[in-house]
């Protein structure tokens, strides 16, 4: 499934299916468009544990739209 | 580095925050392996699904005024308390001399403060002015009256309409999209808006002459969770206004100046 022809709907509700602090990460450099060094400094983590939830939340969040199915069992084991 | 490690660096590669070392051995490996090039490729797949404006929410203006005022009722009930628990600097002697050094404080505070106002009123009112347009744009969906990234259409869109040729850089190249013009009205006369854009964030800059001198520093200034920078040029002056941060806001405005 392309990425791309998603519509923003579908991004939002992917985005819901996060655990909230990987949303966290990826809302704050998305949307607020902060620095990694902006982000740990505003929650309160080390510069490795922004980068960490970055990619991993990138990685889930792309699972998820790749097959919504995927959301579902991901969420079920959840990566600490 | 292995694919496992590109996976964990691929983030902060495309973000930009990776170190030059780090970037090589990344690019590297890029080269050689084609399926860690298809996790880049559907990497930017997702960021361009994220750039859709319609995920951004907007807070309403109201909503920041709200969280600002349980803020400072909070703060004010915290100070009341600190301020039950001294007790004066204790011995009577030492009273009149902290009472006498504070009232000095208190005027010389005061003077400045006046004397700040009077100069920086008019600022004041402009600055308030500009934010007003800035989210009135938003607002009504009238963010732009010639919708161009062009800016040999939009400078010519002003001609006729304002009594002066509004300067318009193409920064496209650093990142700052041009997406048209309007006509706004500020500190009693029409002045031009041009509007750029930063994913999802707009920024407002309005401009018109100035017979002052030109400024060296760039004032910068928040409200209502937006930034506000001003700066006057040779012979115009500059307002900024955008939620965008403050530090890429500075960027802009550096780069706006320097065209």
């Amino acid at each position: 499934m392309l990425l791309i022809s998603l519509k923003s709907e579908e991004v939002r509700r992917a985005l819901e299916q996060l655990p909230a602090e990987f949303r966290e990460a990826i809302v704050l450099r998305e949307f607020e468009g902060l620095s990694y060094k902006e982000i740990a400094g505003t929650v309160r983590v080390p510069l490795g544990t922004v980068m960490s939830r970055l990619s991993r939340g990138r990685e889930w969040l792309r699972g998820i739209l790749s097959s919504p199915q995927e959301g579902v069992k991901q969420k079920r084991s959840r990566p600490e | 580095m292995n694919c496992e490690d590109l996976r964990t660096y691929l983030s902060a590669y495309l973000d930009d925050e990776l170190e030059v070392g780090e970037i090589l051995r990344l690019e590297k490996h890029l080269t050689e392996c084609r399926g860690c090039r298809q996790v880049q490729e559907a990497q930017l797949a997702l960021r361009s699904a994220l750039g859709d404006p319609s995920l951004y929410f907007q807070p309403s203006a109201g909503f920041a005024n709200r969280i600002t005022a349980a803020v400072r009722l909070e703060a004010k009930k915290q100070a009341r308390q600190e301020s039950s628990w001294v007790d004066w600097f204790g011995m009577p002697s030492l009273r009149w001399v902290s009472a006498t050094a504070v009232l000095v404080v208190i005027i010389t505070a005061g003077t400045l403060l006046i004397l700040n106002k009077v100069r920086s009123s008019h600022e004041q009112l402009i600055a308030s002015a500009v934010l007003t347009g800035h989210i009135r744009s938003l607002q009504a969906g009238h963010l732009v009256d010639v919708p161009s990234s062009d800016r040999h259409t939009v400078k010519p869109w002003f001609q006729g309409k304002l009594d002066f040729a509004p300067p318009v850089p193409d920064l496209s190249e650093l990142g700052w999209a041009l997406i048209g013009g309007r006509l706004d009205y500020v500190d009693g006369r029409p002045v031009a808006a041009l509007i750029y854009q930063r994913r999802m964030h707009n920024i407002n800059v309005f401009v018109w002459p100035h017979h002052g001198s030109a400024g060296d520093k760039i004032q910068q200034e928040d409200a209502q969770g937006y930034q506000i920078l001003h700066w006057n040029g040779t012979d115009m002056t500059y307002w900024v206004v955008s939620d965008l941060n403050k530090d890429e806001l500075m960027d802009f405005a550096r780069a706006l100046r320097g065209h």
